[in-house]
Order: structure tokens, then sequence, then C-alpha cells
């Protein structure tokens, strides 16, 4: 088990590193008490983003590469990790598990990896995404570059902030979906599942909010 | 996400997460059970634990590959996220489901 426990940082904040191999090992390196877990490959890349953060009140964090979030159910495994953590109702669960999700997905796919959407539009586009989406999880600086879920939470209110690497984007660009459209759903699930949805930084941000 | 191929009935069960990463096995899925002969295809969900917009999506696909072929898409017994996201998107109206 290649978890490992940093002393006691700052003012109580238990930071754990995670070898990115399996999800098994990323529930153990988010067990409690952690309060902030980082891909043990982004440790000491402050240009990652993935300094550690002196926290306050309840929360939770995690850095990964985006080789990492692609190919683990990060946000499940965070997700379980809050339950661990918070009550959380079944429906409560669903919908941040959910909008979680979209906001990962968003990160990893057009953030960090730059994939056009209209790619995937198609069965035969699937197999062209996917052959660009390998190749840039390959490359160094692509696959290695930071995705960030934070979650903080108070008595009556959850909230999951997901950030990526990359440019941004323009909100005003952003439509809504064809109603038989095979892609452009994100928005609307992120809208229905969270009390409320702001875009932060230019677009490399996305705060979900949920009432408890 | 795992998926089981019934090629003489047309039936397909889906289990696990189905997630923006699984382009792959899902094209491999539906090139392989829309070769095979049949009127109709059925995707039994009842063992999909969750499913995000680009899981929608690649269903949205095969859904006009049945229109290609001539053929009936059916989606069988989602349940819990599962069947929320349909209900939220408004799934029931671009495809049979079946509860």
């Amino acid at each position: 088990m290649c978890v490992s426990f940093d002393e006691r940082v700052e003012v109580d904040v238990l930071v754990s590193s995670w070898n990115g191999v399996s999800e098994e090992t990323l529930a153990a390196a988010l067990a409690q008490p952690v309060r902030q877990c980082i891909e043990a490959v982004l440790i000491g890349s402050p240009s990652n983003g993935a300094e550690r953060e002196q926290l306050s009140g309840d929360g939770l964090s995690l850095v990964v590469t985006t080789r990492s979030a692609y190919r683990h159910s990060i946000v499940r495994t965070f997700v379980e990790a809050l339950r661990s953590r918070l009550p959380l109702t079944e429906d409560l669960k669903i919908r941040i598990h959910s909008a979680a999700q979209e906001a990962l997905m968003n990160a990893v796919l057009h953030g960090n990896l730059r994939i056009d959407g209209a790619l995937r539009g198609g069965l035969d586009g699937l197999i062209a995404a996917q052959a660009i989406i390998e190749a840039r999880l390959d490359a160094p600086d692509i696959g290695g570059a930071m995705i960030r879920l934070d979650a903080a939470w108070t008595a009556s209110d959850v909230e999951i902030t997901v950030r990526d690497s990359g440019d941004g984007y323009d909100c005003s660009d952003v439509r809504p979906a064809a109603e038989d459209g095979a892609s452009g759903r994100g928005l609307e699930i992120l809208q229905v599942f969270s009390d409320r949805v702001t875009v932060l930084n230019g677009g490399t941000t996305v705060r979900l909010e949920f009432r408890r | 996400m795992q998926i089981q191929i019934d090629r003489t009935s047309g039936q397909i069960a889906m289990s696990g997460e189905f997630t923006f990463t699984d382009h792959i096995p899902f094209k491999q899925m539906v090139t392989e059970i829309f070769a095979a002969p049949g009127k109709a295809v059925v995707i039994d969900l009842s063992r999909l634990d969750f499913i995000d917009s680009a899981g929608l999506g690649m269903l949205l696909l095969a859904r006009d590959e049945a229109k290609k072929t001539h053929r009936e898409l059916i989606l069988r017994g989602p349940i819990g996220q599962v069947k929320r996201m349909f209900t939220v998107t408004k799934f029931n109206t671009l495809f049979k489901v079946e509860e």
C-alpha cells in the first residue's frame, strides 16, 4: 500500500499522497482524518496547483493528474470519502456525484485535453476522439496536468469546486444541447442537480453548491 | 463499464459506470450488435449504477445506428441514478424505455 501520511502541517491539515494506481489505493489515501490528498507525482509541483494549502472549516481536497482523472473513477471515490465524513442522503449523494462528474468530465476533456465536443458527435468520431485523448494523456505536460476537487461543508450546505489547468472558455459560447443531440447536456445536468452553479477564473473553475 | 452481449437474442447487458471514458467498448458493442441480424436490440440497464452525459450521448448514437438499419433500440430497466438522469434529460421521450 503506497499511502503515506505526513505530519500535521500548519493548522489542522493532514496531507496524504496517492500512488495513482487504483481506486482502492485512492480510497485508502482519502480515509479520515486526511484533509488533503495529492497524487504523488504532483507533490512539489506548485506550478500545477498541487501545493499544500492551509484549510479552514470542514473540507476535503484532492489533487490528481489528468491521466488519473481519466483512468479512475475519481468522483465516485471522492464522494464516498465525503460520505464517511458527513451524512449524505441518497438523493444528495446522487446529485453531488452526478453534477461533480459533469464538472470533472468538462475539466478533463475540454479544460486539460482540449477535445472538441463535436468530435464525439458520431460513432466513428468516438474512435477518433479516443485516439486523440490517448495521445494527449501520454504527453507529460498534458497527461500530468492538474485536476483539483475541493469539498467544503457546513450544517446547511455542501460546496464542491472542480478546477482544471486549461485556458478556460467563454461562457457565452456555451449552448444547450439539441433535444436529441449526442452532446451538450452537461450544463443542463449541472444546473438541475446543483442548487447553484458558478463558473470562475475564466472557465477553469466550477463551483457547485448543494443544500443539505 | 462491463458489457455482456447475447448475439442470438439481440440483448445487451451493461453494468457498472457508463461514462466519458467508455468510447471504445461502446463503439465495439454497437458495431457488433448491429452487424448481427434481428429486429430489436434491447439494452438491459438494470445493473448499470451510474451514467453521465457522455454515456447518454453514446446511447443516442446507438439509437441513430438502429434507425439506419431500421431496427428498434429498447432501453430496459434503468434504476437509481440512471433512471433519474433519464428523467432529467427527458430521455424517455427519445427512446422506448421499458421499466
